[in-house]
């Protein structure tokens, strides 16, 4: 009877637990904290944050319980990220809740969301400098897109053993979009460039609308082809939604499709930031240029707008420059709240939804031309 | 390896500026296109009025009409009068009928002679406007 | 070649008939000569006849004070009476002399009814006619079906 409890025993998390899951326990914890309490990307750090406690309750190696184990049923809900199923059908989500009215009554601010993803390459350098390969560098520069699924996306094509450190850290700095940004913002830009007003955009017409994921869609992967899993799911999401007659399929993809897909991808991501593989050098060093990279390409987008203001006659807020990274919507809501601070009555958002909604197009661009000189 | 020698010996630079290339001119294409887009949906709209679509649909209206008369200026001045009252675009019936109430002659046969004449012109949405130029090449 | 024949081959939502469907049209068709001024068809009123244009200048006048002006030869007047209650909904004036080929409503539903290849023709037709003349004017879609899958 001993000895059987000493078995049940040694079988237990208790004795089984490592240092690094107590770690990684914590950083789960801290995850669901700051999504329920703060309200950061709640959506994304909840089940990423309990996917973590799943991930990192130690268990016996053999029993088919780990992520990383074959025949378990998180590997298995896992496939999901590494085959790169579930981002294209995030993205299918996306396109069909999101409106492109503001980007086609302005397009040049399609721009700024290009210039934004310059953060990707410039980081891929340091990365490269820094000694990863050419294809974790890739992975490592495309946190910079700000866009958690494309980040997933190429990694798991590129270097799927980092999806873990990665997605964690794409997630986490999205969600850390309100605390990152402004000060970077307010370093870059004078009080008088932040008090520019936009003009009130054009009225766009349905034609147009139902046109533009078509022609985007055409335009971006012939020129890229790359990106066609993650931009034709996009562009097929906004037709479904700008057609009407489809709303149906509308309504499923931006509802129960990236809600049930959303589930899988942030538990099953999570639960592969098991402490053994996740706690290492790679990760912090992950980390570090993860941070760099969101750092650099909003100050890119900033830069740039700035530098479109030398040609333009009528202005740009160059706030609207930080928007480029793509993280929808939240660093377009950031540079609206920034721009209020200084003047209560300018209202930015719909104007920053521009360049944020092209640098979603510009990152799944970025992806697919990394993907391509790697492959 | 670390440092530049690690960006030189994996392509790195080439590799970002290329990258940041193709993002950039996939992105300025797309934004080219679309800043076109209402305009080619205009020019759709109103293909009619283009020469190289109009022969397929409509015959030009001037080349069958004989010159303005004297009588025919006079007529076209007084519609012209009328729809200076009205909305803009307007109402063909509404104008026919203002021209009937105001005992203008001939009413049917002179409107039509100002929409054959492209003097009145279609909006293609059911309504009709005034063509400054073509009245006064023609009937002022 | 007839004069009645002529006009079915210019006419948009005629021309792609078969050359019996033209001949079964060409009996149905009676010409009638119009003058300036002169009302064709009142809306809301019995409808009894279907008119083709042969000459001359006709304005089609629609609610909200939209109006469409016909003057090809072989424009047709009055299909919106097969899903109208039998009743013109729109006011037709001649502006000009002219002439029309008048089909009574009742010959020509039998026609349409007997045989559903030149309906489906005709309707297609139709539908070209009223997307290039009425571009304005929503058209009547299919019914929503519950499942396309």
């Amino acid at each position: 009877m001993e000895t059987l409890f000493l078995d049940f025993f040694h079988n237990t998390g208790f004795f089984l637990c490592d240092y690094r899951n107590i770690i990684m326990i914590l950083v789960g914890m801290l995850f669901i904290y700051l999504g329920i309490a703060k309200d950061y990307e709640p959506l994304l750090l909840v089940p990423i944050g309990f996917g973590m406690l799943m991930g990192n309750i130690p268990v016996f190696k053999g029993l088919g319980l780990g992520i990383y184990e074959n025949n378990s049923v998180l590997h298995y809900l896992y496939l999901g990220v590494t085959q790169g199923i579930y981002p294209p059908l995030i993205f299918l989500g996306i396109g069909a809740m999101t409106d492109f009215s503001t980007l086609l009554a302005r397009p040049v601010l399609m721009l700024l969301g290009a210039a934004a993803q310059a953060g990707i390459f410039i980081t891929f350098l340091g990365a490269l400098a820094l000694g990863f390969t050419p294809h974790e560098a890739a992975s490592i520069g495309i946190i910079g897109g700000a866009d958690g699924p494309t980040a997933i996306f190429l990694t798991a094509k590129l270097a799927p053993t980092l999806i873990g450190p990665i997605a964690v850290a794409a997630y986490s700095y999205m969600a850390l979009v309100p605390v990152i940004q402004p000060p970077i913002m307010r370093l870059l830009t004078s009080r008088k460039e932040r008090l520019i007003r936009m003009e009130e955009p054009r009225e766009v017409t349905k034609r147009e609308k139902m046109l533009f994921p078509i022609v985007a869609f055409l335009l971006c992967c012939f020129l890229a082809p790359a990106a066609l899993p993650l931009l034709g799911m996009l562009c097929f999401g906004n037709l479904l939604k700008e057609a009407v007659v489809t709303e149906r399929l509308a309504v499923a993809a931006r509802t129960s499709i990236i809600d049930s897909v959303t589930i899988l991808l942030g538990v099953t991501v999570g639960a592969s930031t098991q402490g053994d593989v996740f706690l290492t050098t790679k990760s912090v060093g992950i980390f570090f240029l993860g941070a760099l990279s969101f750092c650099i390409a909003t100050a890119c987008g900033l830069m740039f707008a700035k530098f479109m203001n030398l040609f333009l006659k009528e202005k740009i807020n160059p706030l609207l420059g930080a928007a480029g990274v793509s993280a929808v919507p939240d660093s377009a809501r950031v540079v609206q709240v920034v721009g209020q601070r200084e003047d209560p009555t300018n209202f930015l958002l719909m104007h920053a939804m521009a360049p944020n909604i092209s640098g979603v197009i510009g990152s799944a661009i970025a992806a697919g031309v990394l993907w391509s000189f790697m492959s | 390896m670390y440092g530049v020698e690690a960006i030189s010996i994996n392509n790195g630079w080439a590799i970002s500026v290329v990258g940041v290339s193709i993002v950039f001119t996939g992105l300025m294409l797309l934004s080219l296109s679309i800043s076109r887009l209402h305009k080619i949906l205009n020019i759709w709209d109103n293909r009619n009025d283009l020469k190289i679509f109009r022969k397929k649909t409509q015959e030009e209206p001037q080349n069958n009409l004989l010159p303005f008369t004297e009588k025919n200026k006079i007529s076209a001045y007084h519609f012209r009068l009328l729809i200076k009252t009205m909305d803009d675009p307007f109402s063909l019936q509404r104008l026919l009928y203002l021209a009937k109430i105001s005992g203008l002659d001939r009413p049917h046969s002179n409107l039509c002679r100002l929409i054959k004449a492209g003097i009145i012109k279609s909006d293609h949405k059911g309504k009709y406007f005034f063509n400054r130029e073509a009245f006064n090449k023609l009937a002022s | 070649m007839s004069e009645k024949l002529e006009i079915l081959k210019k006419s948009t939502v005629f021309s792609s008939l078969a050359p019996a469907d033209f001949k079964v049209l060409e009996s149905l068709m009676e010409k009638h000569t119009i003058q300036e001024g002169e009302t064709l068809a009142t809306a809301k009123e019995r409808a009894t006849r279907f008119f083709i244009l042969s000459s001359g200048t006709l304005l089609i006048a629609m609610d909200e004070g939209n109006a469409v002006v016909v003057d090809r030869p072989g424009d047709f007047i009055g299909m919106e009476l097969l899903s109208s209650k039998g009743k013109y909904i729109n006011t037709v004036t001649a502006l000009e002399n002219g002439d029309v080929f008048a089909i009574k409503r009742d010959d020509f539903l039998d026609l349409i009814q007997e045989d559903s290849l030149p309906a489906e023709t005709i309707m297609q037709h139709w539908n070209s006619f009223l997307e290039e003349k009425f571009p304005f004017v929503e058209q009547k879609e299919t019914p929503d079906m519950a499942y396309h899958y």
